[in-house]
């Protein structure tokens, strides 16, 4: 072969396929390799391997073999597969409370209390600070009713959000909403206190959204998107138009969509994916109707975790299901073995791989 | 507004490819070329032979054909072309590596994302065997990591092993 005049790649050039690679094969190759490591903490391969990675859209999913055993996770993939997900890091037996831009904040089982915010795939971690008031009164059960993690990957920087209802021992809640906020820069809690009267199903807690700089979540009547703006500390509501709100039969689901607000609008027999592209204009689109006559037995228990423009993750109680959008293919990724116990979606996030530190 | 000029480039190896000012400033090398006044007569392109060079057009041209027109459809039917276009058997590795320096060299982004992308898929699937013709042995890399040093090896040395 003559290689006539033609040189050997640039950096920039090696930069640009490592960042399309799985980032796991590239930490275990740091060992391996100079070059390499010095290429992986290079600015501008971490900036395009987090821009690239927006198109690997997973799902997280806790599984558990008895309500005793230590929870293990998975990870879904739409091109690899399952793989086996690690949390050890960490140890502590965690829930996983929230996950963002690649960042999961998890929650320590026998520590009420205990948060971390970790990257599970370069296994950095950081235990988030008591907060000056350890006895917590969120109602009901000592935990917050809302977990939001904002992760802004430019920045480098995340904010946890602890948010529930105040309730004196012994009293009905009073309707105050209180709210607790970390920030990475910082290492601080700041308190903001506010009133609300919403109520949040499961999904609902479980499927927070940051764009634009603030959380977003679903409320339980479906009317309307509780926002937290992280800018400026105020809660406020988006309204859902008429064509969005719940239906008969129609269930809403909150998901991202390529940095927007997206909603997933399941009906018997149709799952519209709506997508929010004016976010001032608050202009909602519908931008897929996929039909579910191929699911139709799993239609009531199905839950959407997470999606690109190529495909849509789902979860039911055993199974994860992936939709491709392109060729309208369904094909199930993950299936539980035994009767078992949770369901899958009780404890699935959407995920993705980053580089980031939260150190 | 740019008339429909015609520009020549011309290779490493001395031929000359006649092509539309819109084409031709897909690549932001030329682009700018043309906008510093260097484009009277034919530009010439060291780095880039002619076997090359008329892949880069082929892959312009069509990029921009597709750029006119409005609908979506056009965008998952570009696509389909791109995959076509890029689909490289394993003996025409060198043709792939070559277009991305050019890509490279010309700056033009979308055939650099799509041919860096490609590479990566290889080695995400396996696919990578390197040819060790000086070493006259081939071998297949089920290793990841392996994959990776031999892309390094593979780059560094395709200089010192070239006639």
């Amino acid at each position: 072969m003559n290689y006539q005049g033609a040189g050997f790649f640039p950096d920039e050039v090696i930069t640009r396929i490592l960042s399309r690679l799985p980032i796991k094969c590239l930490f275990r190759a740091r060992a391996v390799c100079k070059v390499w490591r010095k290429l992986l903490s290079e600015d501008y391969f971490v900036r395009l391997y987090n821009e690239a990675s927006v198109r690997d859209s997973m799902v997280v999913v806790e599984v558990s073999e008895s309500l005793e055993s230590v929870p293990t996770f998975i990870c879904v993939d739409s091109s690899r597969g399952v793989s086996e997900f690690s949390l050890g890091f960490l140890n502590d037996r965690v829930k996983v409370r929230a996950s963002c831009n690649g960042l999961l904040c998890c929650s320590s089982i026998p520590d009420k209390g205990v948060h971390y915010v970790c990257n599970p795939v370069t296994r950095e971690f950081r235990l988030l600070p008591r907060r000056e008031r350890p006895m917590n009164r969120f109602h009901p059960d000592g935990e917050a009713t809302l977990v939001g993690l904002a992760c802004d990957l430019c920045a480098q920087t995340f904010s946890v959000v602890l948010a529930g209802y105040h309730r004196t021992f012994g009293h009905r809640t009073d309707g105050t909403f209180i709210c607790f906020v970390y920030d990475s820069e910082s290492n601080k809690w700041r308190r903001i206190v506010s009133f609300q009267d919403d109520h949040f199903t499961h999904m609902n807690k479980n499927q927070v959204v940051f764009v634009n700089g603030a959380l977003h979540w679903l409320t339980g009547s479906f009317s309307c998107i509780l926002v937290l703006d992280l800018h400026y500390d105020i809660w406020r509501k988006m309204s859902l138009p008429e064509q969005l709100s719940c239906g008969s039969g129609n269930r809403l689901y909150l998901l991202e969509l390529d940095g927007c607000l997206s909603i997933i609008q399941i009906s018997e027999g149709w799952l519209n994916i709506w997508v929010l592209k004016d976010y001032e204009m608050e202009n909602w689109q519908m931008v897929d109707r996929v039909s579910l006559r191929c699911i139709r037995g799993l239609v009531p228990g199905i839950f959407p975790i997470s999606q690109t423009s190529e495909y849509l993750f789902l979860a039911s109680h055993k199974q994860v299901l992936v939709y491709q959008r392109k060729s309208r293919v369904w094909k199930e990724m993950y299936s539980v073995k035994n009767g078992s116990t949770l369901p899958l979606w009780f404890s699935a996030h959407a995920f993705r791989s980053v580089i980031l530190s939260c150190k | 507004m740019a008339s429909s000029r015609k520009i020549t480039l011309r290779s490493s190896d001395g031929e000359s490819f006649e092509v539309e000012e819109a084409v031709a400033v897909e690549s932001q090398t030329i682009k700018h070329m043309i906008e510093d006044d260097c484009a009277d007569n034919a530009i010439p392109l060291p780095n880039v032979t002619s076997k090359i060079l008329a892949k880069v057009i082929e892959y312009c041209k069509k990029h921009v054909d597709a750029s006119k027109a409005e609908d979506r459809v056009n965008d998952e039917d570009l696509k389909a072309w791109d995959a076509a276009f890029i689909k490289v058997d394993q003996v025409d590795q060198a043709t792939l590596f070559d277009l991305i320096l050019a890509a490279n060299y010309l700056n033009i982004k979308s055939l650099l994302d799509l041919t860096c992308q490609t590479v990566a898929d290889m080695i995400k699937g396996n696919l990578f065997p390197v040819r060790n013709e000086w070493l006259n042995f081939t071998f297949s890399i089920a290793n990841r990591e392996l994959v990776l040093v031999c892309l390094t090896e593979w780059v560094a040395h395709r200089r010192l092993f070239c006639s």
